[in-house]
């Protein structure tokens, strides 16, 4: 996985980057560039569409090589003011130590820093960013704050700058673009130009309002778009020629270009707005299906809305996201409230996303595919926040909360969140919900687990004994009993270690008879073993571990191994073998980066810090301990602390070696980024490891599958699909282009990139086109296999996953066709047999009678020549086997897909001649030349002609 | 967060806008909806003393600095207004704003939420409300004008009720 939520990613929080180019604003962008080097807040202000956004993000870029650290925060996604200073926090990674504000944490982070920090879409939150932002540039001497916000912060020390529309020649030359995305053929011509500036003049150049208006060009000419446009805004000024304030410009724009959406597009559009961020076709399916809309009619009408520039294709790989523009998604809102669908839409919205968490909860810790289920929820977080924080924000939804946080401790584990985690466990907890108990228990675990990873270990312990009787009572077993082990692991950190026993001693009692791979079996052995090892009974501790590794590599669980290695190279260094420790720790701290684990890599880093003061690289491990604390501290998490004393032995030891030096390292040490930490700790790491390495060729591939190849595909003829042997039937593929691109891509079988999909299957679209034809065909293939996954995507390019292919019979054809013809060219017994049995795999030409593009031709015309070719030298094989009677058939053959195929015919000939029938080889010469002098008004060869003359004079041939 | 208190000479402001080729400065004090208050720079006694902290308790108060030699107050206020961003707002003017004030509200329409008018003068006791019906499709201006000579007590209970009134809606979000 790499997020860019991830621990390794502390200074990236990224300046988004976008799909379309950006336009214009040279003197804007000079100015700006002036301000924000000499202003301490810089807010661009002006109404929505005008291109703040975008602007600042050009600026960002631009600027960003002034300041040694820019963090863009995206403040739209939240609607709480509390949530600001957290936010802020979270997405600058930014340390913080107990009992601390967030707010108190970013001004201690920043106090030094000459920093960017852009937030963006403060207009709904402007009492609360005003606030933080005042704190931030009184505590903080060399930030400067680049905010973007309709309405201007008030702050003291504010330049607020209006955003002016476009340069009139600069509106025409985005009017122009956003056109060709949608008809590429689109150009500004002596005819339409007139109309193209009055669009522009009419639209008060505002970027958004032109985007708008250019994405019909496909329907309306430039002239219509003016002429509406101009009726429109008269009725809105009741006539009068006086012109419409700018301000009232976009909003009337979007009002014309919501009305000429067909009253579908506008249900839906409606809907769509209640997605915070980004979302995939799946769940605008399920969220916004409901009457007048069935199912089928979403991916359809996204991909109108996405035509008409209402909804964005976000940029990157994989399943296709979609996101309304903030402004747009605003006054879609106010059109859903209006509608009266909002409550039970948000009830949809909120039900949904609970049902991707709670879905995934299960698989998010210990799975072979939790990484890929993380990913894939990274993706959700906007709107996994959105929902979680509705429902704690309402009393009547205290359940639903409660389910969230009950729901998203992993996710967060795996983000390495504690903070966010902390805050909305505790406020949903604070609900006064009457809550069915299992509910209530999971979220009391969540925050259990919370605290322990935060080393809050007397609370871990009140909530998870709080926690118990409640799931008993629900009969929640597996909770229960993953939960125990880490309630032994709250007990022995926190000190009591004779309780921590007989608690983690109780967990392993509790789940015994459950398989290795049972992530409480795992959870109670590991801690167990810590267990073990605070007891400094290292075999026991090792013996504890060794099924947990051996399982992490049998059944490819990341997190186990890793944290299994890592453990087992803490008992290898206290028992002072530490090139061995330092290879288990390599190899678990390799894994730990794969998977981004930060709390992982924490502990990890910790081992490889001992590992260097073994070695006598003092310098080395005192910045990795200084460095791997920070770490800690951004992630405001607690790594066991079971050795306090073998710590203390080794500070004291660095600080006598090193002298003064000590300071001095440990400053620097705690300045490095996680990457940098991890840098320092993997060429320490490596320096000794070759010998030591323990054996794994690939220690995370899972062992196969035990349910086999499930796809089988028959394109020579007709094509056919079956999926466990069901035949797909054409329902369900929506159309045929899917199907096309499922052979598409097993004619590749090395992968293909998007664009070169597109360029077999859309050869005249425009890159915004292409790529959302690619997604919606994509996502109608994915939907009509039924499982996604079969489709992957790895280096860019797109494939069939080779593992679940039972049978494509091009492949198969070819591959036996050239492996039977080896045979017969080797004279083999039995040639002929296996060839004509790879021959019988020709049903018909390549993707018969299916609609499909040009690309198929060229493999139509190989694979026929293939199969003409072959036939022609079984023929010849039968010929020389004297088995003319079937020598004969075989050349019929030929002739019935290539009837000018002279060679074949002259073989019939004399197989017929072979077989005593001189009239049937006369018949088909005559019908030959007929066919040849109609088709190509041309006669047979002259050898041919030769044998037929002789054939009719009953000479001997 | 630290309230700036508006002051009736504005000339040590704080913050700025840049729109339109200008520079304005304003303050900024309280917060909560926003409410922007015109008055001239060389009328101290334009508004009740105790009107300030009524306001502040209540909302964002926004006081611009009108360049003393702006020729077009209405326009000047407009472009300040886009360019903090403050759309469908409520305006309170005191002399000698007032005539800009109602131009603005006509001129920009829909950017003037609501307006209240406080004239100069002790002449008459009541004060007057209703609307101003403008060009823009639907969009007619609440509007009361309060006589600087009626006294606190009977004037501030009036422009409580008439800016509480339903309506004034939150910056989008």
């Amino acid at each position: 996985m790499t997020s860019p939520d991830g621990p390794l990613a502390a200074e990236a929080a990224h300046v988004p980057v976008h799909l379309t180019r950006f336009v214009g604003r040279e003197r804007e962008l000079e100015d700006l560039a002036g301000l924000v080097r000499s202003a301490r807040l810089l807010t661009l202000t002006g109404a929505g569409g005008s291109g703040k956004t975008r602007l600042a993000e050009e600026l960002a870029h631009r600027c960003g090589d002034s300041f040694d650290r820019v963090g863009w925060v995206d403040l739209a996604p939240i609607g709480d003011a509390r949530l600001v200073a957290q936010l802020i926090a979270t997405t600058l990674h930014v340390p913080s130590r107990a009992g601390t504000t967030p707010l108190q944490a970013l001004v201690g982070s920043l106090c030094d820093a000459r920093a960017l920090i852009i937030l963006d879409n403060c207009e709904h939150l402007v009492d609360a960013s005003a606030e933080i932002v005042d704190a931030l540039l009184r505590s903080c001497p060399r930030i400067t704050i680049l905010a973007t916000s309709r309405e201007a912060l008030g702050v003291a020390s504010e330049t607020a700058w209006l955003v002016p529309p476009l340069a009139s020649a600069e509106a025409i030359q985005l009017f122009v673009e956003r056109a060709r995305a949608t008809l590429p053929s689109f150009t500004l011509t002596k005819a339409n130009t007139d109309a193209v500036s009055e669009i522009c003049r009419r639209l008060d150049c505002i970027p958004l309002a032109i985007e708008l208006a250019a994405a019909r060009v496909r329907v309306l000419s430039p002239e219509q778009i003016a002429r509406r446009l101009d009726d429109a805004f008269r009725l809105l000024t009741s006539g009068s020629r006086t012109a419409l304030p700018r301000h009232r410009t976009l909003r009337a724009t979007m009002e014309w270009s919501y009305q000429l959406l067909t009253e579908r597009e506008q249900v839906l559009m409606r809907r769509l707005s209640l997605f915070f961020g980004s979302f995939t076709l799946d769940a605008a399916e399920a969220v916004c299906t409901g009457d007048p809309l069935e199912t089928e009619d979403i991916l359809d009408g996204v991909s109108a809305l996405v035509d008409k520039s209402i909804v964005a294709m976000e940029p990157g790989d994989g399943v296709a996201r979609y996101r309304l523009l903030e402004t747009v998604r605003q006054y879609g809102l106010e059109r859903l409230k209006e509608s009266g669908e909002r409550p039970a839409q948000e009830d949809r919205y909120v039900g949904y996303y609970l049902g991707v968490i709670e879905n995934a909860a299960p698989n998010l810790v210990g799975g072979s595919n939790a990484p890929t289920l993380i990913a894939e929820l990274v993706a959700e977080q906007d709107n996994l926040r959105a929902c979680s924080c509705w429902a704690i924000g309402r009393d009547d939804r205290a359940e639903v909360a409660l389910r969230f946080v009950g729901a998203m401790y992993w996710f967060w584990y795996a983000l390495g969140q504690f903070r966010e985690a902390r805050d909305l466990t505790d406020r949903a907890l604070a609900l006064q919900a009457d809550c069915a108990p299992l509910f209530r228990g999971r979220a009391l675990v969540s925050s259990a687990l919370t605290a322990l990873a935060q080393g809050e270990y007397p609370l871990a312990c009140r909530h998870f004994e709080e926690a118990f009787p409640l799931l008993r009572q629900a009969g929640d077993v597996d909770t229960v009993g993953a939960a125990l082990a880490k309630y032994g692991a709250s007990q022995l950190l926190g000190g009591d270690v004779e309780a921590g026993v007989a608690t983690l001693e109780e967990a392993l009692e509790f789940t015994r008879g459950r398989p290795a791979h049972d992530i409480a079996v795992i959870f109670a052995k590991f801690w167990r073993a810590w267990a073990a090892y605070a007891q400094g009974d290292y075999d026991a501790a090792s013996e504890l571990l060794a099924p947990n590794t051996e399982v992490g590599r049998r059944f490819g669980l990341p997190t186990t191994l890793a944290h299994g290695l890592v453990t087992e190279a803490r008992i290898e260094l206290a028992r002072g073998n530490v090139e061995l420790a330092c290879a288990k720790v390599m190899e678990g701290l390799e894994i730990e980066l794969a998977i981004n684990d930060a709390w992982g890599i924490g502990l990890a880093v910790d081992v490889v810090a001992h590992v260097a003061a073994e070695r006598k690289h003092h310098e080395e491990a005192v910045r990795l301990l200084a460095g791997v604390a920070a770490h800690r501290e951004r992630l405001a998490v607690a790594l066991p602390g079971i050795a306090p004393a073998e710590r203390v032995r080794l500070v004291t030891m660095l600080r006598e070696v090193l002298g003064e030096r000590y300071a001095q390292l440990e400053a620097e040490g705690r300045m490095l980024s996680t990457a940098q930490v991890v840098g320092i700790a993997l060429s320490e790491a490596a320096r000794h490891t070759t010998e030591h390495r323990v054996a794994a060729a690939d220690p995370l591939a899972p062992s196969a599958g035990s349910d086999g190849p499930r796809l089988r595909v028959l394109a020579l003829g007709p094509l056919q699909v079956f999926v466990d042997g069901e035949l797909v039937e054409s329902m369900a593929w929506g159309s045929a282009r899917p199907r096309e691109l499922l052979v598409y891509l097993l004619m590749h079988p090395e992968g293909r990139t998007k664009e070169q999909v597109g360029l077999a299957f859309w050869p005249d679209a425009s890159a915004a086109q292409l790529r959302n034809s690619f997604h919606v065909t994509l996502h109608r293939l994915r939907k009509a296999l039924g499982t996604p996954e079969w489709i992957t995507l790895v280096h860019d390019r797109y494939r069939v996953d080779p593992a679940v292919l039972e049978e494509f019979d091009v492949m198969a054809f070819e591959r036996d066709v050239a492996d039977a013809r080896r045979s017969l060219k080797r004279q083999e017994e039995g040639a002929s047999a296996k060839l004509e049995h790879a021959l019988a795999r020709f049903r018909g030409d390549f993707l018969d009678g299916e609609p499909v593009g040009d690309w198929h031709l060229e493999h139509r015309d190989r694979l026929q020549r293939v199969f003409v070719d072959s036939l022609m030298e079984l023929g010849a094989r039968l010929v020389a086997e004297d088995r003319h009677a079937k020598a004969a058939d075989v050349y019929r053959r030929v002739l019935a897909r290539d009837e000018l195929h002279e060679e074949a015919l002259l073989a019939l000939m004399k197989a017929h001649v072979a077989t005593g029938e001189r009239t049937q080889a006369l018949r088909v010469y005559r019908r030959f030349a007929d066919r040849m002098r109609e088709e190509l008004d041309a006669e047979p060869d002259d050898a041919t002609t030769e044998f037929f003359e002789k054939l009719q004079a009953g000479a001997p041939v | 967060m630290q309230s700036l208190i508006p002051v009736a000479h504005p000339s040590e402001t704080l913050a700025e806008v840049r729109a339109h080729d200008q520079v304005m400065r304003y303050r900024r004090a309280g917060a909560g909806r926003p409410i922007v208050v015109l008055r001239g720079a060389d009328e101290p006694d334009a508004l009740w003393p105790e009107l300030d902290a009524e306001l502040i308790s209540r909302f964002r108060v926004v006081t611009p600095a009108l360049p003393a030699d702006c020729e077009d107050v209405a326009a000047w206020v407009g472009d300040f207004l886009e360019g903090l961003g403050l759309d469908r707002v409520a305006v309170l003017a005191a002399e000698p704003c007032c005539l800009s004030a109602l131009e603005l509200a006509l001129l920009n329409a829909g950017q003037v939420e609501r307006l209240v008018l406080v004239p100069a003068g002790a002449v008459g006791e009541t004060a007057l409300d209703g609307t101003l019906a403008t060009t823009l499709a639907g969009s007619s201006v609440p509007l009361i004008v309060v006589r600087r000579g009626l006294p606190a007590a009977v004037a501030l209970p009036l422009l409580r009720q008439f800016l509480e009134h339903e309506g004034l809606p939150a910056a989008v979000g």
